[in-house]
């Protein structure tokens, strides 16, 4: 994307004729003459005449980077940083898979089992107790 | 008369300009000037290889001779 400065105008009279087919050059000169641009030269649209009004605009042009390709341009490193976090976290979790679950594993089947083993026990001293009290009574 | 685009040219600064320097725009066809000198001060600093854009408008026409 581009956008123009203006940085001046100027109007000034032709002294000689310009045809077409010729080649006009324009300087911009400071000082005492010396050139400040590369050459710029062109073929004018329109015949010039001596004493034709001519108006001169001089832009600065600036070049702004669109920021969507810059996007752009970032998204496949970006997308590199991304895959390897995910083959990152991929081996965490493969390594979790060797170690992890297994902790994982026993400590639920202990609790689980504990669990289980004390309800189980509960259970059965409650109906021993039930039976005793049974048997008491 | 309305103006008439003849002509948009670009180039590349080949030096630094402040905006208390003067630049003149000149018309040339090989060696001979074709126009009187243009003086003006650049509204912002120009650097070496910024890009300028001179573009030029016929705006009014040499008064045609009576006589003819």
């Amino acid at each position: 994307m581009e956008s123009n400065v203006k940085l001046g105008e100027v109007q000034l009279e032709m002294t000689g004729d310009v045809k077409t087919t010729e080649d006009l050059k324009v300087l911009l000169r400071w000082g005492w003459g010396a050139e400040t641009t590369n050459k710029m030269s062109f073929k004018p649209s329109e015949e010039l005449k001596v004493g034709d009004g001519i108006k001169v605009t001089i832009e600065k042009v600036v070049v702004i980077p669109d920021p969507v390709e810059e996007k752009v341009e970032e998204t496949p490193g970006e997308a590199v940083e991304e895959q390897e976090a995910v083959a990152g976290t991929e081996g965490t979790v493969e390594s979790a898979d060797n170690s992890e679950p297994v902790t994982e594993c026993e400590c639920t089947c202990t609790c689980e089992g504990t669990e289980e083993v004390e309800k189980a026990a509960a259970d059965t001293e409650n109906t021993a107790e039930a039976s005793g009290e049974t048997k008491t009574a | 008369m309305e103006p008439v685009t003849i002509g948009q040219v670009e180039a590349n600064m080949t030096t630094d300009i402040t905006t208390d320097e003067e630049l003149r725009v000149l018309l040339r066809i090989i060696y001979t000037a074709k126009c009187t000198e243009a003086p003006f001060k650049p509204a912002e600093e120009l650097k070496r290889g910024d890009k300028v854009r001179i573009t030029l408008e016929k705006v009014s026409e040499a008064p045609k001779d009576e006589k003819a």
